[in-house]
């Protein structure tokens, strides 16, 4: 069956077939695509997932980058650069990876397939500007089982769709409304890390205000019983990536090492660019910072005082 | 069949298991997540490794932290701060104790007596709890804080506004104070050194400004795990609960089941009532399901999974108030930036507040760099310089509120030191909208999950215009104190101060609880946790109220249910630091002995000699009040011509040591 124009949209927006064109371009090795779909699943799969792991890894690098930026490329691709190693050198990205796809927003399961789906409907009215799809390179329809139709029964498969995919999507998709020629999977596959840091700036701002009514139409089209939680879910999530950005940042996350977990490799980033505890890789035992009692007053009326087993005020 | 089962050894259950064990009564605490017994080599206190919800040590989730943590649904901006173990949130608390406000109370008659929530206040009079109050403070011990450089700033900028000095537990206007904390304050070196071969127990005693409040106080290095700084529970109330055979002649030893989420309350029909019968409780490692009956059960598990076991165990609730009016403080942020050295990463999380009655407080707060980060982000009202999401305000801090981010956020957090924070505690109003219900996500291995609503931006004009009052305030603070920016933040509901959602209160038409703290429609469960606070306190930190009530519950349970006589205003409180039951600790980890002044080896606690023993003890007079009146440890600890003789205090004005 042929793939609709509005399953390619979905596709398109959430920069999944452009990081597939690219992939394909840079030379990897693509399956042939053939009779059963079903058949080629796991296949598929494996030779897609570098794929599809670029394209989360750099929405999300984008992102890490939109809040503590730094001198590397996704800050000088936003126009926002620092001169000290901001989020990226602190491997945040990987670090908001591992925390997201270890179920800190609850889409896996029912959730994840549910979101998928809805991002689908959600592109539905959306078109796409021809001289984008030329420019992106797309593969022509041809009536027959598509590169497109095997990519979307991976995202239906919800065993498959790792919930930080899920979320680097959501962005792209946000980003190819605020501006469309992010689509164009350069520099980066992922549209959210080709926006300029102000861009970047409206499309959080979309999804947190839900413009478009995103939100709403996912849980218009949220089959039972996760429809009306989603919308506020999708909230708690790009809240919660904003808060991780930064709390990643400053973790030692980069640094440590799980056999040797009390004492860090080297000095994390987020160590260094605030000041903490120069020189340290462990947790300090204490400081010289005791400055005696306010006024002196070390015992404050209506402390109780012991009395012959019974308690009495002062 | 046992006397008691508690559920959750957290900061209410915790209390409730060592009041009733102390009395003789035979109590099975279970508690879902971990006990981390050797803290000082299990707690790196590095933050990602202690403090990220989902892997953390410090989560809600079981103690294999390669199992996924368990998921609550919150369908808003917002974060549920909670921890599962032993200890449950008080590991990472501050040990911040302020007594409620007065005025949340039934009878009181001050002037200011409709500037509370006053459809909801605690069913007895603020005069009577009183003695519940002291009794915990005196147990823990609550200590009036010293200060490090952060609270001097606070302190200034308190000054400088006007506020007048409150040297009392009580509070009556609008002023600041020290904090009253339950922590050890500093001895020996402690609070004087950077060197770690310094500040090992005995020679360092109480708190040695570490930082890492809430990454879980080990400090001192050495010490028996009641004397550690911090009295979370699972320094004070669980190793006294363990051992309370050998402190307390009568007293029966609890048995605690860490790894153990109960599932289901028991129940049966007599007559038009229900009674409660026993627990269901899954083993988290294992997944054996097992049973224990009991004519009394506490519920303890916090307040979002309170409601969540109550409706999973289809229990009745006739007024529909199970879960409902939750109250959360609606925290608020603000970090004043300045060109001086303010040590906002070192000292006790927060030894500095000021209060304002009918209004709520303020407290400073200092951080490592990763919450810090993340308080700087933890917003609803959009990114300042991009959008405010409507929401965002002026006031008197500086331009908009919303999150700091990129360029500006960068370079606010270079210097983590030059930073002050304070946190807005709100007098919230109870309400039926923010509740704990079930959510309709897949149920997890332990029933259907929670799903916590707050309407943060839709609450009663009183709490919305209470937080107003005290945001403009603590910017006001923090520029009266020297702080070239300040930035409000606007956060969204960070549930770490949980109150309310098995309420107790006068009317049956809007309370779980009557008065005892038993649920009016289950004979035989109590609730012993926050849960059944009434309100929100008036804005003060729930901790001290929630033991004092569970205190006030667990004389209750002894009278009505095993013949016993209330103890609070008769008996004397033991410490937690009382000599006897740092002997039971010890003796403890070697398998035994009880009143043994010399350790065995093996274990998982310290190992201590007779100098250990003798410096726990004057450590312990030190804290009595009967021996000198004071509270603190300064006194002796460091009294001219002491070996330790370790600061200058002809250099430190009031520093408190000894007489000048």
């Amino acid at each position: 069956m042929a793939m609709s124009l509005s399953r390619r949209n979905f596709l398109v927006r959430t920069g999944v077939l452009g990081a597939m064109v690219a992939t394909a371009q840079s030379g990897l090795r693509l399956p042939a695509f053939a009779q059963s779909a079903d058949d080629l699943l796991g296949p598929v799969f494996s030779n897609l997932n570098p794929a599809l792991q670029q394209l989360g890894i750099d929405a999300i690098s984008g992102f890490s980058a939109f809040v503590v930026p730094g001198p590397d490329a996704y800050s000088e691709q936003q126009g926002l650069t620092e001169p000290r190693p901001g989020a990226v050198a602190a491997l945040n990205p990987q670090f908001l990876i591992d925390v997201l796809d270890f179920d800190f927003v609850p889409l896996s399961d029912t959730g994840a397939r549910a979101v998928t789906q809805a991002l689908v409907t959600a592109t539905t009215d959306i078109g796409i500007p021809q001289d984008l799809i030329d420019a992106i390179g797309l593969p022509a329809l041809d009536g027959a089982t598509t590169f497109d139709d095997l990519i979307i029964q991976l995202f239906e498969n919800d065993q498959t769709i790792p919930t930080g995919l899920v979320i680097a999507m959501y962005l792209n998709l946000a980003a190819s409304q605020v501006n469309p020629a992010s689509m164009v999977p350069a520099p980066f596959t992922a549209p959210f890390a080709n926006l300029s840091w102000a861009d970047k700036g409206a499309a959080v701002q979309a999804i947190e205000e839900q413009h478009a009514g995103l939100a709403e139409m996912l849980d218009a089209n949220l089959p039972e019983p996760v429809e009306v939680t989603v919308s506020g879910l999708i909230k708690f999530a790009i809240g919660a990536l904003l808060e991780y950005a930064a709390f990643g940042t400053y973790t030692e996350y980069a640094m440590f090492d799980p056999d040797n977990p009390m004492t860090l490799k080297g000095r994390p980033v987020g160590w260094e660019i605030s000041g903490f505890q120069p020189g340290q890789l462990t947790s300090g035992e204490g400081w010289d910072e005791f400055l005696g009692y306010h006024k002196g007053v070390q015992d404050v009326e209506g402390s109780w005082q012991r009395g012959e087993g019974v308690l009495s005020n002062d | 069949m046992t006397d008691v089962i508690v559920i959750g050894a957290g900061g209410g259950g915790a209390v409730v298991a060592k009041e009733l064990a102390e009395r003789g009564l035979d109590v099975l605490v279970l508690e879902a997540g971990p006990h981390y017994t050797d803290p000082e080599n299990e707690w790196s206190r590095f933050e990602n490794d202690c403090n990220e919800v989902t892997r953390g040590y410090y989560r809600f989730g079981p103690g294999d932290r390669s199992k996924p943590w368990w998921l609550r649904e919150t369908p808003q901006n917002s974060l549920i701060w909670q921890l599962a173990g032993v200890g449950g949130t008080t590991q990472h608390y501050y040990g911040n104790n302020p007594r409620a406000m007065p005025g949340t109370f039934t009878g009181y008659d001050g002037a200011d007596r409709d500037a509370y929530d006053t459809a909801h206040p605690f069913p007895f009079t603020y005069e009577s709890f009183i003695p519940y109050f002291e009794w915990v403070e005196y147990t823990l011990p609550v200590q009036t804080a010293a200060m490090g450089t952060k609270e001097s700033v606070f302190f200034r900028g308190a000054e400088a506004v006007g506020l007048p000095h409150n040297t009392s537990k009580n509070v009556s206007q609008d002023s600041y104070r020290a904090q009253e904390n339950a922590i050890l304050q500093p001895g020996g070196t402690a609070g004087t050194t950077t060197d770690s071969s310094q500040l090992l127990f005995p020679k360092a005693t109480g708190c040695t400004f570490c930082g890492y409040c809430f990454q879980g106080c080990i400090e001192p290095r050495g010490a028996p795990r009641n004397l550690k700084a911090k009295r979370s529970t699972d320094n004070s109330y669980i190793p006294m609960a363990m051992t309370a055979s050998h402190w307390k002649p009568g007293g029966v030893d609890i048995t605690l089941v860490p790894d153990a989420f109960v599932t289901k309350i028991l129940h049966t029909t007599e007559g038009s009532e229900v009674v409660v019968t026993g627990v269901r409780w899954r083993d988290t490692n294992s997944g054996e399901v097992h049973e224990e009956t009991a004519p009394v059960v506490v519920m303890a598990g916090g307040c979002v999974e309170d409601p969540r076991l109550w409706k999973n165990s289809s229990l009745p609730d006739p007024n529909g108030w199970v879960g409902k009016g939750f109250t959360d403080h609606f925290f608020d942020w603000v970090i004043g930036v300045f060109d001086e050295y303010t040590g906002s990463s070192k000292g006790v999380g927060s030894s500095a507040r000021a209060d304002f009655p009918g209004r709520g407080g303020l407290e400073n707060v200092g951080l490592p760099p990763a919450i810090q980060a993340f308080s700087a982000q933890f917003s609803d009202a959009g990114i300042r310089g991009l959008y405010g999401n409507g929401l965002a305000r002026t006031g008197e801090w500086d331009g908009d509120s919303g999150r700091l981010n990129g360029e500006e956020f960068k370079r606010i957090m270079t210097d983590i030191d030059k930073l002050l924070n304070i946190l807005i505690i709100t007098d919230d109003d109870v309400e039926e909208q923010n509740a704990v219900g079930l959510s309709s996500f897949p149920a997890d291995e332990h029933g259907p999950i929670p799903k916590v609503t707050f309407k943060q931006r839709n609450r009663t004009a009183r709490t919305l215009a209470n937080r107003e009052f005290l945001a403009n305030k603590a910017a006001e603070i923090a520029k009266a104190a020297g702080a070239k920016e300040v930035y409000r933040i606007d956060w969204p509901p960070l549930i770490l101060h949980v109150q309310s959602t098995m309420r107790m209160g006068h009317s049956d038409a809007d309370s779980v609880l009557d008065e005892t703290g038993e649920a009016r429609y289950v004979k035989g469960l109590f609730i012993g946790d926050n849960a059944a606070l009434a309100n929100g306190l008036g804005g003060p930190n729930p901790t001290i109220t929630a033991q004092a009530l569970a205190t006030r519950t667990a004389e209750f349970i002894f009278q009505k249910y095993f013949d016993g006589d209330p103890w609070v205003l008769t008996d004397t409180p033991i410490q937690s630091i009382d000599d006897a039951v740092t002997r039971a600790v010890l003796g403890q980890s070697g398998g035994g002995g009880d009143d043994d002044e010399t350790p065995s080896t093996g274990g998982g606690l310290p190992v201590l000699g007779g100098a250990a023993i003798a410096a726990a003890t004057m450590l312990r007079r030190r804290n009595g009040r009967g021996v000198t009146g004071k509270v603190g440890l300064r006194p002796l600890l460091d009294a001219p011509g002491s070996p330790d003789g370790v600061h200058d205090c002809t250099a430190i004005a009031g520093c408190g040591c000894h007489d000048h």
